[in-house]
């Protein structure tokens, strides 16, 4: 055995059990080796004179020469076989590597497009996200504009009411007009008409207007038209009613931030300043008794 | 491949160096090689004898190494008349060819030298000619015997060169009467002037190694497995530098098992018949774990290579399977793709 060879034991992998057959030419080339080899040494071996005497005349030494020289073709032609084989199957690789390769840079391509279309897909969804965005909040202050809105029309409908049923009739009719229309400016009704400017506020100030008219009318027991005296009829208490209880106090309270100048209808009504009757009509209707406290109480000028 | 894998095993002659058989045949178990039928010549014939009448491969194993074991304590050989001088230069007659002319020069007579009692009485103990029939199917070379001398004088010009022996027959040992089959196993290891021939069949024949002298014809016994529709056959010789040729059989894989050192134990001019004759504890062992590396050796060399080209083979048909899916995938991808740009 060959000195260089590393020794083969059972366990190797490459002896487990021989299942299918073998093809021959495979065989013959792995195996062919371990033939010649017997051969040549044996033909080493015989260098005495009568072994090589013997071997001459016998013809023997031609004939192992002739075997090793058979089983040298034959590994030759099986190498031969066997390397263009290999060579037939590197084509196949290279043409296999070259399909891949090609694949690669297709699918290199693709995901280049797919990456483009990502980005443009991300960006329509940023679009579209922001477009959502400002279109909910657009939603969320209409939603929030409308419950505003129901808000001050419930509370305009609320001091109203309060007002026709009769919960302010301890004080003249102005004095009521007053308290009516200061308690719609603590309130939403108040909120918005002083934060908010343009048609929908000047509505809801004509609807104060108008729904203060209405009810100064009906308590003068006069038509909307017709005027009636300030001092005597705008500010003339309910009988049995003093100036000077809770109620005209807190309505005075109320009225202290006005001053006579800027406000002279409010000022008048809560404090009843007879010596300042010239600076209020004599003569009004309801109509103008309504629209000049709402004005006064809205303005912001009429502060101190 | 689709065809039935059948594997043949070829158990050459060589007397006491049959032991390098028994390292083969422990070395192919534990190979996991099948073995379906089995040839043998001389030596190889008794060997192949136990091995099929055993029931399992490693049962035939374990009776062969036994059989040795015992031979190795106790030689088979016994002496008919002759001095041992007689024996050893008869017996390297066979083998050696300058001792043949001792051969001539001690006279021709058609005695047997040696007893073939002890052959026949461990054969009775180990081949059980029942088990033999359920066996695997065996051959057996034998060589047709035209008397000892005249055997001796045909195998001296083959060994010459000058003309060779005639072809051995090879019998099936199953297809013969069960008392013939004894016989034709004796017969197969009957060296000529040895041990004396036997009848089979009404012929009589001798040790089945000389048919075919100059190719080994008789003592390599491979053409009936051939026959018998081996495609792989196992070839083990007993000798260096065999002249049987592999190339004499195109058709037919083989896978020969040669000795990767030199098979001499004995030294000097009766060496080969003192190896021949050589059933002793020193060198029998020595013998079998020749049989054993070598056998390692030659399979796994054959082996390597045919694993290494069943991984191509099977490389190549796990990247056309891979291929073949990426192909499918892509025409998916290029749909989706497609669609996308529409």
């Amino acid at each position: 055995m060959s000195q260089n060879l590393q020794p083969i034991t059972p366990d190797c992998v490459l002896l487990k059990t021989l299942t299918s057959i073998p093809e021959k030419f495979i065989v013959d080339f792995a195996n062919s080796i371990d033939v010649t080899r017997d051969h040549s040494e044996v033909q080493l071996e015989r260098n005495k004179f009568f072994a090589r005497c013997f071997d001459g005349f016998t013809g023997k030494d031609v004939r192992r020469q002739t075997e090793i020289n058979t089983n040298l073709t034959n590994a030759v032609e099986c190498s031969l076989t066997w390397l263009t084989e290999l060579t037939q199957e590197l084509a196949h690789t290279n043409h296999a590597i070259t399909r891949v390769n090609e694949r690669v840079t297709k699918l290199t391509s693709q995901v280049t497009y797919l990456a483009q279309y990502s980005e443009n897909t991300r960006l329509r969804l940023d679009e579209l996200a922001q477009n959502l965005n400002d279109r909910m909040l657009c939603l969320d202050e209409e939603v929030m504009r409308i419950g505003f809105n129901q808000k001050v029309i419930l509370h305009l409908d609320q001091v109203f009411n309060k007002w026709r049923a009769g919960r302010l009739v301890s004080y003249s009719p102005a004095g009521r007009c007053y308290a009516a229309i200061e308690e719609l400016r603590w309130g939403a009704f108040g909120d918005f008409c002083l934060s908010h400017t343009g048609s929908e506020r000047d509505s809801f100030m004509q609807q104060a207007v108008d729904r203060a008219t209405a009810q100064l009318a009906t308590d003068a027991e006069i038509s909307t038209s017709n005027r009636l005296s300030f001092y005597n009829g705008w500010l003339q208490l309910p009988n049995n009613t003093n100036q000077d209880d809770d109620w005209h106090q807190a309505l005075k309270y109320l009225a202290n931030g006005f001053t006579a100048d800027k406000a002279p209808l409010i000022t008048t009504i809560t404090q009843k300043l007879p010596e300042r009757l010239g600076e209020v009509p004599l003569l009004a209707n309801a109509s103008r008794i309504a629209e000049t406290i709402v004005d006064e109480v809205f303005a912001e000028e009429s502060y101190v | 491949m689709s065809e039935q894998m059948k594997v043949g095993l070829v158990l050459s002659g060589g007397g006491a160096k049959g032991a390098y058989q028994v390292g083969v045949l422990r070395a192919l178990q534990e190979l996991g090689t099948q073995i379906d039928m089995v040839s043998g010549a001389s030596i190889g014939a008794l060997n192949g004898g136990i091995l099929a009448s055993a029931p399992t491969l490693i049962e035939g194993i374990e009776r062969i190494e036994k059989l040795w074991s015992i031979l190795a304590e106790t030689s088979p050989i016994q002496l008919n008349s002759m001095s041992y001088i007689r024996l050893a230069v008869s017996a390297g007659a066979v083998l050696v060819p300058s001792a043949r002319f001792l051969m001539l020069a001690l006279g021709l007579n058609e005695e047997a030298i040696l007893s073939d009692k002890p052959l026949a009485e461990l054969m009775d103990e180990y081949l059980d000619t029942n088990e033999l029939a359920k066996g695997i199917p065996l051959y057996v070379s034998v060589y047709r015997s035209l008397g000892a001398t005249r055997d001796i004088g045909r195998c001296f010009l083959a060994a010459t060169e000058l003309k060779d022996t005639p072809d051995s027959e090879f019998l099936h040992v199953q297809s013969l009467p069960k008392d013939e089959q004894r016989n034709a196993l004796l017969a197969s290891a009957a060296l000529p002037k040895l041990f004396k021939a036997r009848k089979v069949l009404g012929h009589k024949y001798t040790d089945g190694g000389q048919g075919g002298w100059s190719k080994a014809q008789g003592n390599t016994p491979i053409q009936p497995l051939i026959d018998a529709g081996c495609n792989l056959i196992i070839v083990t010789h007993l000798s260096n530098g065999s002249f049987w040729s592999r190339n004499e059989f195109p058709g037919v894989t083989i896978l020969e098992i040669r000795p990767q050192a030199t098979m001499a134990r004995a030294t000097g001019l009766m060496g080969g018949a003192k190896d021949l004759l050589g059933f002793d504890t020193t060198k029998i062992p020595s013998w079998v774990e020749q049989g054993y590396n070598d056998t390692l050796h030659c399979m796994g060399r054959v082996k390597k290579v045919i694993q290494t080209r069943e991984a191509l083979k099977a490389s190549k048909s796990t990247f056309e399977e891979s291929e073949k899916y990426g192909a499918e995938v892509d025409i998916a991808l290029d749909d989706i793709l497609s669609r996308m740009r529409e």
